[in-house]
């Protein structure tokens, strides 16, 4: 099981850069990079946070794969 | 919860600006003995002659004391952003650093029984490793 999430997508319908919505969620860059490409799963507040900043629902936002 | 995450972080790591400070004192001090080397070994004198007028008592003990906690401030400040990833990535070199330090222990001792090594230098050894790891994890996991 992993998760995969749409922050590229949202990030890209409210027109913001990485940096503008990592400053808006006080994290760097750096780790909105990994937890869009899947390599970092951020924690149940930071999700939170991402998809309050994105206008969307968190289990929209974020959502389990089957890898298997 | 996220209360007391956050608050044992601001216990855990010194403000970003013990990075200077600590910088700037491990580079004087580790800058000093090296000059002093430099010159002795560039005129060919016996390795103890003083030549910056310093006493050599602070080529030894204190010096090695003042590196090891110039090094230390550095390795235990804070980035400028400081988040869960960030934590994550030095926690796990930390783990790297631990593994391979017992490692290269174990294989010493196999190798030579009676070998023996200074504290300071593991010391300084072991913080070097976590920061090098930790800087090329960084670019590693983001590029």
């Amino acid at each position: 099981m992993s998760m995969k999430n749409l922050i590229k997508v949202e990030r890209a319908r409210c027109d913001m850069s990485q940096s503008e919505l990592a400053e808006a969620v006080g994290v760097t860059r750096q780790t909105v990079y990994a937890i869009e490409k899947s390599k970092f799963t951020p924690s149940v507040l930071l999700a939170f946070k991402i998809a309050k900043k994105l206008n969307v629902d968190v289990n929209y936002l974020f959502s389990l794969e089957d890898t298997d | 919860m996220y209360k007391l995450h956050n608050s044992k972080m601001k216990h855990q790591f010194l403000p970003h600006y013990f990075k200077y400070i600590g910088l700037t004192l491990y580079l004087i001090v580790g800058f000093l003995p090296s000059t002093q080397a430099f010159i002795n070994g560039f005129y060919g004198r016996p390795e103890e002659t003083q030549t910056l007028g310093i006493p050599l008592i602070f080529f030894s003990h204190i010096f090695e004391i003042l590196k090891l906690s110039g090094i230390l401030l550095y390795a235990l400040a804070k980035d400028k952003v400081f988040d869960e990833f960030m934590v994550k990535i030095r926690l796990e070199s930390m783990y790297i650093v631990f593994f391979i330090t017992l490692v290269f222990i174990f294989i010493r001792f196999i190798i030579d029984q009676n070998w023996h090594m200074s504290a300071s230098y593991l010391l300084e050894a072991q913080v070097v490793l976590f920061l090098v790891l930790n800087k090329i994890r960084k670019q590693l996991i983001t590029s």
